[in-house]
């Protein structure tokens, strides 16, 4: 062992590390960020949650319940006029939970020492499983204030010095997912991850390896055109990765019990269509990477945010705003949300079509970037 | 769109950033013909190859390959009608040899007859045939490049370019691919570059590339008649020691030994007549057994070209 | 003398198959020796073979006093090698690249500036030294190489193909370098695919499907695998009449040109060409022009024969 040696060679590594901008990224700006991100970003709290609101009552005692939750609680609530729409609200993902105040809910709150309790019905979206444990017990806790607060005032209204009635009953509804199991919702999540990182990462690699070979340039001297160039390298891949979806869905089913609650033939389509998005990303990823070496770290840079920020293990309304618009900007955050709905909610096309068109939109954009990309001209 | 095999380019530039790859070439060629393309490294051959392969963009006052303006957006009828072998095999090396034809082939839309002919006969030709099944990754070096040029004679092309298409083979496998190339002069516009000697004597045209212009160009008879430089050998033992002492020689631009000879230039503005050289050569050293005035040869006009300083003399042909 | 590379009964194989056969080589110090062979025929093997690099199958390397096989580690402070694709670190610049280079074989400080400015020099790299390994030309690159490789002053370098894709003005620098390293005591051996660099060689050895096929001087193998040399010379073959004897006797044969005289030899040696020398002195110094064989033409016949050979083998194998 020679000292000046190892030195040597340890000067070589240190030079090469902080030389290659990507290994820096890796090595100091990722575990900085993730830190910062985990910290502010992502809490599993309950703030700014969309509560839906369905005022069947329509009566002072029912407005004034809603002021409070309004007043004390982080909501913004959002009135809705029917059933039906509430339904509609849910599935399409618009709201998380609701509060459905009853028509006899003022009636049964005058009369509440003799009769049946007033009751409150609370649903929420089962399936997101992190807002469901904490929601419910929020939720619970802050109507049964709000709700001894009215029953206080109207005590004093109306009989002055009568003993104060009875609570509300709180009725609460855990909807699409009774037993909050967490699995579906991860399943559901992970379709995202998994087309999102890996078809990128594949189609990004295998292009760079075509372009360094010499393969790529010799298909570009021969008749074929970029679109066939383009499809022909994207449309193999695709099926086999949409082959990959259906059989990650029968065996979520058969070794998790997690069924798409939608269809699944609807389900297949956008996830394949979704494929073919972030195939097109990989092509543009390798148009602009010089190595295989550098087209896999791209993809990996590329997918540590979107772990974090695409909603796939953590809510996106929980991160200020400014994250969140930047979420947005994923293709990935929108198919994770279609493939929730469909999974968890039965959403159908009808309930998801701005999400859709915005994929469609994602979709058309980066595959006619990847076109481009194939047939530019050095 | 005229069919004829023409290459007309007039005030070429390519730029790569900040580096001019091409700075103006002016070529014009008309008919089959076998042209070598030579320079030293960095003259831009293989950006010159590239581009008329319609693999680049370029600015230019005129550029018709083929009767197609390389500017224009669609190069399909271009590429239908050339064979571009480059430096580096690029062929998929999973895909056996008939199976890269016969990918070749479709990419081209050949009818089955045809390939099936053409393929046959460049098989035989090229010495392939026991190997049609083999990967073209597990061919040797020689093979490959039998195999890459094979696959760009599929089509028929009426310009063929090649990019060092013999760098690192063996020099069997090299006449063989150039016997090849030769019988394919009629029917091929066919442009290669190299940097054997040998090949560049074969060649029946030459243009001569450096910093990106095209600096001389001409049969290699022109070209070495266009080097002003008288070439002489002195035959000895000790042929290094000889070529220093001929370098003191005032008039003498260049001396340099291999095996049993010196070779000295003398540029011609210099030279005080071929009887003197002999004479001053001879007294040079006891050790000068033999003292020759040779015609040029390839090897000291593509030096002169390159060094036109040294060679004394400014090169001809500008074209 | 002793040959400073002597490897002997050299094999290799692969399993069943045989990239080396029983070769034998032998190096005389400060020559330079071109070993030459196609893709596949078992050179690059043999190389790491001598190098260090490989076990062999079977036989003996003793290099500079070495047994390369027991104790390889110790071959690497007498050899300098440069590889077909010369190993500079991207990122880094030429400086930079030999300082690396320079604390693996513990040369620094001062004498590092010393050693590398002197090669700087030779060498012509001064204006690349900044520069990233990169953007330097095939020429400049290859010099780089040799220089990273006399680094510690070796007494046998082992270059593989260093010439490969560098222009004539460049490999002509390039082995002017060679030579000058032979000249002062270093060992070179070399491998090239472009045969009129065998010239510049003291001698060839050719592999073929792992077989040695030729071992000789440059001179050797014309004799042995051309037609010889055809000399003209101007001059009446009247005139020349007289010194048939002692032409003949330096081994020419004479015939009659349409213009002059024909000389043909097999190989131009030093006393052959003394014998002319006086000839041509002795008789008015007519002008003389030499048509020497080319090493291409010697690797012709040499290959052909050797398939040949090897067809013959195969059939009688059968």
């Amino acid at each position: 062992m020679r000292w000046r040696r190892l030195l040597t060679l340890m000067r070589r590594e240190a030079q090469a590390t902080l030389r290659d901008p990507f290994t820096l990224a890796i090595l100091i700006t990722v575990p900085l960020v993730s830190l910062l991100v985990f910290g502010f970003v992502l809490s599993t709290e309950v703030h700014d949650l969309s509560l839906g609101v369905l005022d069947e009552s329509q009566t002072t005692a029912s407005r004034r319940l809603l002021a409070d939750l309004q007043a004390n609680g982080d909501f913004r609530l959002r009135p809705i006029e029917t059933r039906d729409a509430l339904d509609s609200a849910f599935r399409s993902g618009t709201v998380s939970a609701a509060v459905i105040i009853p028509p006899t809910f003022d009636r049964r709150l005058r009369e509440a020492p003799g009769g049946a309790a007033a009751e409150i019905q609370i649903l929420y979206d089962g399936g997101e499983t992190i807002l469901a444990g904490n929601a419910e017990a929020y939720l619970r806790g802050l109507i049964g204030a709000s709700v001894a607060q009215i029953t206080a005032r109207s005590g004093d209204d109306a009989n002055p010095g009568r003993a104060a009635p009875h609570g509300v009953a709180v009725l609460i509804d855990a909807l699409y997912n009774p037993k909050l199991d967490g699995t579906p919702y991860m399943v559901a999540g992970t379709f995202g991850f998994v087309l999102t990182f890996l078809t990128t990462l594949i189609t990004a690699v295998s292009v760079v390896n075509e372009r360094l070979s010499g393969t790529f340039e010799q298909l570009q001297v021969t008749p074929a055109t970029s679109m066939e160039i383009f499809l022909g390298k994207v449309l193999p891949l695709g099926a086999v990765f949409a082959f990959d979806v259906v059989l990650m869905v029968i065996a979520a089913g058969l070794v998790l019990g997690v069924w798409p609650h939608g269809s699944i033939l609807f389900f297949v389509a956008v996830s394949s269509f979704y494929v073919l998005t972030s195939l097109a990303l990989g092509v543009v990823i390798s148009a602009t990477s010089a190595t295989a070496a550098e087209a896999v770290q791209k993809t990996v840079l590329s997918s540590i945010p979107l772990v974090q920020l695409s909603g796939f293990a953590f809510p996106i309304r929980n991160m200020p705003i400014g994250v969140q618009w930047l979420s947005e900007l994923f293709p990935a955050t929108h198919y994770i949300r279609v493939s929730r709905a469909i999974y968890l909610r039965g959403a159908g096309v009808l309930d998801l079509l701005p999400e859709l068109a915005l994929l469609g939109l994602f979709g058309v954009i980066l595959m006619t970037v990847a076109l481009r990309s194939i047939e530019a001209r050095a | 769109m005229s069919d004829s095999a023409s290459i007309r380019l007039r005030q070429v530039f390519k730029r790569f950033g900040e580096r001019v790859a091409l700075a103006g070439i002016d070529l014009q060629l008309e008919g089959t013909q076998l042209v070598g393309v030579v320079g030293p490294d960095g003259a831009g051959k293989t950006t010159l190859l590239r581009t008329l392969a319609g693999l680049l963009e370029i600015e230019a006052a005129q550029a018709d390959v083929l009767g197609v303006d390389l500017r224009a957006a669609d190069m399909r009828p271009l590429k239908n009608r050339t064979g571009y072998v480059p430096q580096a095999f690029s062929l998929p090396r999973d895909l056996s040899v008939l199976e890269n034809l016969r990918f070749t082939a479709r990419l081209h839309q050949l009818p089955d007859d045809v390939f099936a002919a053409r393929s046959a006969a460049l098989l035989a030709r090229t010495g392939l045939a026991p190997f049609t099944a083999r990967p073209a990754g597990a061919l040797s070096g020689g093979m490959r490049q039998k195999l890459a040029i094979s696959c760009a004679l599929l089509a028929d092309p009426a310009l063929l370019l090649l990019d060092e298409p013999t760098a690192g083979v063996d020099v069997v496998a090299r006449d063989e691919i150039w016997a090849m190339l030769r019988e394919r002069r009629d029917a091929s516009l066919i442009l290669i570059s190299t940097s054997y000697l040998e090949e560049v004597e074969a060649c029946e045209r030459l243009i001569y590339l450096d910093g990106g212009r095209i600096v001389a160009s001409g049969t290699p008879a022109e070209l070495r008649a266009g080097v002003a430089l008288e070439l002489y050998r002195i035959w000895g033992a000790a042929p290094r020691a000889l070529a220093a002492a001929a370098r003191a020689l005032p008039y003498v631009s260049n001396a340099r030994a291999s095996g049993h000879f010196a070779r000295i230039e003398v540029p011609r503005m210099h030279t005080p007549g071929t009887a003197r050289v002999l004479a001053d050569l001879r007294a040079l050293s006891p050790d000068v057994q033999l003292a020759e005035a040779t015609d040029l040869d390839m090897e000291s006009t593509l030096l002169a070209l390159a060094r036109p300083e040294h060679a004394g003399a400014a090169p001809p042909g500008e074209r | 003398m002793e040959p400073i590379i002597s490897a002997r009964g050299l094999t290799k194989r692969f399993g069943d198959f045989t990239a080396v056969d029983d070769l034998t080589i032998a190096v005389e110090p400060g020559t330079i020796y071109a070993f030459l062979g196609a893709n596949g025929s078992g050179k690059s093997t043999t190389i790491r073979m001598l190098i260090g690099l490989l076990q062999p199958t079977a036989g003996s390397i003793e290099l500079d006093g070495v047994d390369v096989i027991r104790t390889p580690r110790r071959v690497r402070d007498r050899i300098g090698y440069m590889g077909q694709k010369v190993s500079l670190y991207q990122g880094l610049s030429l400086r930079e690249n030999v300082e690396f280079y320079a604390g693996l074989v513990g040369l620094a400080g001062a004498n590092l500036e010393r050693r590398w400015g002197a090669l700087r020099e030779r060498f012509a790299l001064g204006d690349a030294e900044r520069e990233r390994s990169e953007g330097l030309s095939a020429g400049i690159r290859q010099r780089a190489g040799l220089a990273l490789a006399t680094l510690n002053q070796p007494r046998v370098l082992f270059l593989d193909e260093p010439t490969a894709g560098v222009d004539v003005h460049n490999r002509a620098v390039f082995w002017d370098l060679i030579q000058e390293e032979a000249d002062s005591g270093v060992t070179v051996f070399v491998t090239t695919h472009f045969l009129e660099e065998v010239d510049y060689c003291h001698r060839a050895s050719v592999i073929d499907a792992g077989k040695m096929i030729a071992d000789a001087t440059p001179e050797e193998l014309r004799a042995r695998y051309t037609a010889g040399y055809r000399i003209r010379v101007d001059c009446e073959a009247a005139a020349l009449a007289d010194a048939e004897p002692a032409l003949h006797a330096a081994g020419f044969s004479l015939a009659s040109a349409s213009v002059g005289v024909e000389l043909r030899i097999a190989a131009l040696e030093s006393p052959a060409l003394s014998a002319l020398a006086a000839v041509l002195a002795a008789h008015g110094m007519p002008l003389v022009h030499v048509a020497q064989p080319t090493m291409a033409d010697v690797f012709r016949r040499l290959l052909s024969q050797a398939e040949r050979a090897a067809r013959g083998a195969a059939q009688e194998a059968a």
